[in-house]
């Protein structure tokens, strides 16, 4: 598949602070990218760099074959982004918003209507056209963000925390929305986010910390490398547990043992058959990952 | 692309025409009839001060062979008015714009970003700057024979004068964007920055006619200065005349300054705009938190919310910074006062202090610190409503910060007035008993209004703390207070003595005082915790 971001050794400071140091990674085409780190660990400033907003200090970025140097208007044609506040005018209908931000992509009468029907269709707003943006719910207004960000057909669509602050019913009908848009368009999303969850349905997941690559891989990859595997045994007493003679707890009804992997899992099983009459073995989540990573929560925008 | 821009940022500009910010929705068609009148209509009247303004130095200027004086004066006038509309516009739309970050991202060069941000200000400056500059046309027309050319340069004029405020204004802008980062208590400084803007600007008001007089007094001397010291402005006076050479070079000027602006402007714009210049970073210290009483962290938590509103202290606690600046006044000027009251209260002087109390009340009643209290708890009511604390405890910190910002103040303001007026003994009790009788009462008459007509429900705080009735009755509920008192006093002078009838008007105020007090904490207590 072909590699939409290149991004190799980048290198940020302000003054003293190196925000992102030597960073080196790349998109593939239709894919889910999700970029995770705690505040500060650099993210903010390689979206920022990617939008063109921040000059950097050395390093190449290149978006779909041009580089952002040489051909920036070119390079952020293929980007639509949405920010975590959204930039649309409170004042303003969802159709006079739209059109005032198309209009700078020069697409103005009949070519904005069709893809304001096209759009609205897909992400179902159609009866929000009339209604002023400030009368819209968090995730109404979240729809138009996104609309916002798709009216020049872009290739990349960045999402800088998108569902931050939506209950999880609009979280939910936010991402089936970002799916059907993946198939439909072929779309190729770039994902900041602090909800775990979302991270571990994305395609690829780079982690940050203090400006540098931490961890990179598939989801299944990570929790494999960083995570390991949980059985959970039901229906058991403690001193049966304990001939297992391995380290565990009691959670939900449950004795929980951590082992590094399904086939450690598989292991434990086999040598000990009676023990194993009722069990469960689930992978380690990704918040496990992160933590195990960079040895911090992400607790919705705050580090702990 | 460009036009796109130019009408979402003129679009912007003038939202507030269309919409109503304040309650969050868009106006009526009736609405904004209103608003345009209502907004003309103010244009209108400082048009006319202005026209006044124009009209006393026009024609004596003219006359005197100094056109062009009239011309640069009222300019420089246009250039202070748009430069005050425009400066605080230009830090909005340069450094705050919340959209700095998505017109980047798009394929729109910064340079074309900052041209139309800059034609927003360019709009608000020129708008600012006609109000003096119609009237002065106009005035300039009725005085003054002007040519063709002077007819088309004077046109001309305000067009390019108002380039001149823009360059003014982005580098104001600047400086505040740059000040705005290193303040800490932002808060104090804006109503301090307030204050000093509306003292300055009573005492150029009150200055205004002085000012015209040294000018038609001097006006060899005050074109000489202004040649020399606002050599443009010289050459706009000389263009208004229909002097081509003037406007060129009063034009080259302006364009030049602008284009130094601009062009220091677009290469800074990317890190500007996409610096949050709006906050000053903090280092977070971790540390024990101080326990306190419920009482004392109630009292705490009032006063917190008292600083962090500089529309709260601007409005309601004006006499905090009255009470002592009158003090002081008394103290530099008290004799030179007391001789005038003498004079015009000659065979009264023992009302003069009865006068005293009754203007320290007045002063007080400028706190009303109370009477938005409730109101400004807003949706977050439900806090207070949940902590384990009683509505008794809660309403009595609102009436405490009252008490406290207000009597301390209003000490030392009757401090100094028995300084001054050296009463007899007691009367030098009964003043202070007066005056801290009617504090209470006020306290608790704009918590009772408030708890009365409470209003938890607005989208921005200057709805609870300025278009509030409870705001309005304390304020005015106190002054009426006062006056009544004082009518009853020449009505009941010829069998009360002064000191007598203070005693009395102490002893009403006290037992009203208290009764509001038992409201509150009864009634009020029980509305407070239903709200």
């Amino acid at each position: 598949m072909k590699q939409i971001i290149e991004i190799s050794h980048l290198n940020k400071s302000f003054g003293e602070i190196k925000a992102v140091q030597d960073l080196s990674f790349s998109v593939r085409e239709g894919e889910l990218f999700a970029f995770l780190g705690v505040n500060g660990a650099g993210k903010s400033t390689t979206i920022n760099i990617l939008c063109g907003q921040l000059r950097k200090d050395s390093g190449t970025v290149m978006i779909d074959g041009a580089d952002l140097d040489k051909n920036r208007n070119a390079a952020k044609r293929d980007l639509g982004v949405v920010f975590q506040n959204s930039a649309l005018d409170q004042p303003l209908t969802v159709r006079e918003n739209l059109r005032s931000r198309a209009a700078l992509y020069g697409i103005t009468g009949k070519a904005f209507e069709e893809r304001l029907r096209e759009l609205a269709r897909l992400l179902d707003f159609e009866n929000l056209l009339g209604r002023t943006l400030g009368k819209l719910s968090g995730g109404q207004r979240r729809r138009i963000d996104i609309a916002r960000a798709l009216l020049h057909k872009p290739k990349i669509l960045v999402l800088d925390e998108p569902t931050t602050g939506l209950d999880p019913q609009t979280r939910s009908l936010l991402w089936n929305v970002i799916g059907d848009l993946r198939r439909r368009e072929n779309l190729t999303v770039f994902l900041t986010t602090h909800y775990m969850e979302e991270a571990a349905d994305a395609d690829t997941v780079v982690i940050l910390d203090g400006g540098k690559i931490v961890a990179e891989g598939t989801p299944l990859e990570l929790k494999n490398r960083y995570s390991g595997d949980f059985i959970t045994l039901y229906g058991i007493s403690e001193e049966e547990v304990k001939t297992l003679k391995e380290s565990f707890e009691y959670r939900n009804g449950g004795y929980r043992i951590a082992v590094p992997d399904t086939a450690a899992a598989t292991e434990l099983i086999l040598r000990n058959p009676d023990v194993f009459r009722d069990y469960e073995i689930v992978k380690g989540r990704m918040d496990d990952v992160f933590l195990a990573v960079t040895g911090k929560n992400l607790t919705g925008g705050a580090e702990k | 692309m460009i036009r796109a821009l130019f009408k979402k940022q003129m679009m912007e500009v003038f939202s507030w025409i269309f919409y109503d910010r304040k309650a969050g929705k868009t106006r009526s068609k009736k609405g904004i009839i209103g608003y345009v009148i209502l907004y003309l209509a103010l244009f209108a009247f400082l048009g006319v001060i202005f026209f006044s303004f124009a009209t006393m130095l026009c024609e004596p200027l003219a006359e005197a062979g100094f056109a062009w004086l009239y011309f640069a004066l009222m300019g420089l006038l246009a250039v202070a008015l748009g430069v005050f509309g425009g400066v605080f516009n230009t830090f909005a739309s340069l450094y705050l714009a919340k959209d700095n970050d998505l017109l980047l991202s798009m394929p729109i060069p910064p340079a074309k970003i900052l041209a139309a941000r800059l034609s927003g200000v360019y709009a608000i400056g020129l708008l600012y700057e006609l109000i003096v500059m119609i009237p002065a046309l106009i005035v300039y027309f009725i005085h003054v024979r002007v040519g063709i050319l002077g007819i088309l340069f004077t046109l001309l004029i305000p067009l390019v004068l108002s380039v001149f405020v823009l360059t003014l204004s982005c580098i104001l802008g600047w400086v505040v964007a740059i000040v705005s980062t290193r303040l800490k208590n932002k808060n104090i400084i804006t109503v301090i920055l307030s204050l000093v803007f509306l003292a300055g600007y009573y005492y150029l008001y009150s200055q205004a006619y002085a000012v015209i007089g040294k000018i038609l007094a001097n006006p060899d001397g005050i074109a000489e200065s202004v040649r020399s010291i606002f050599y443009p402005f010289y050459h706009m006076g000389l263009a208004a005349g229909g002097n081509a050479l003037s406007m060129l070079i009063f034009t080259a000027i302006i364009g030049a300054l602008f284009c130094i602006v601009y062009l220091v402007l677009s290469k800074s714009f990317l890190r500007i705009a996409t610096e949050n210049r709006g906050t000053a970073k903090t280092k977070y210290k971790e540390k024990a938190v101080k326990s306190k009483s419920v009482s004392g962290a109630l009292l705490h938590k009032e006063l917190r919310r008292f600083l962090s509103s500089p529309i709260y202290m601007l409005n309601c606690g004006l006499g905090i910074i009255l009470m002592p600046i009158a003090a002081i006044a008394l103290l530099i000027k008290g004799n030179d006062l007391l001789e005038m009251l003498s004079g015009m209260f000659e065979g009264l002087e023992n009302v003069i202090p009865l006068l005293a109390a009754a203007a320290i009340c007045i002063i007080a009643s400028m706190n009303d610190l109370t009477a938005p209290s409730v109101s400004l708890e807003g949706k977050n009511l439900w806090i207070v409503q949940s902590l384990p604390v009683t509505a008794r405890q809660a309403l009595t910190a609102k009436l405490k910060l009252h008490l406290i910002l207000t009597i301390v103040p209003a000490a030392i303001l009757t401090l100094c007035v028995e300084i001054v007026l050296k009463p007899s003994v007691v009367l030098g009790i009964l003043i202070p008993v007066a005056v801290l009788a009617f504090i209470l009462m006020g306290a608790c008459l704009g918590l009772l209004a408030n708890l009365k007509m409470p209003n938890l429900k607005w989208a921005n705080e200057t709805v609870p703390v300025k278009q509030s009735m409870a705001v309005t009755i304390a304020l005015f509920g106190g002054w009426i207070i006062v006056l009544a008192l004082g009518g009853l006093y020449f009505l009941c002078r010829s069998f009360l003595s002064p000191t007598l009838y203070l005693l009395v008007v102490s002893v009403l105020l006290w037992v009203v005082a208290l009764v509001l007090l038992r409201r509150v904490m009864t009634k009020g207590a029980a509305v407070f915790e239903s709200l």
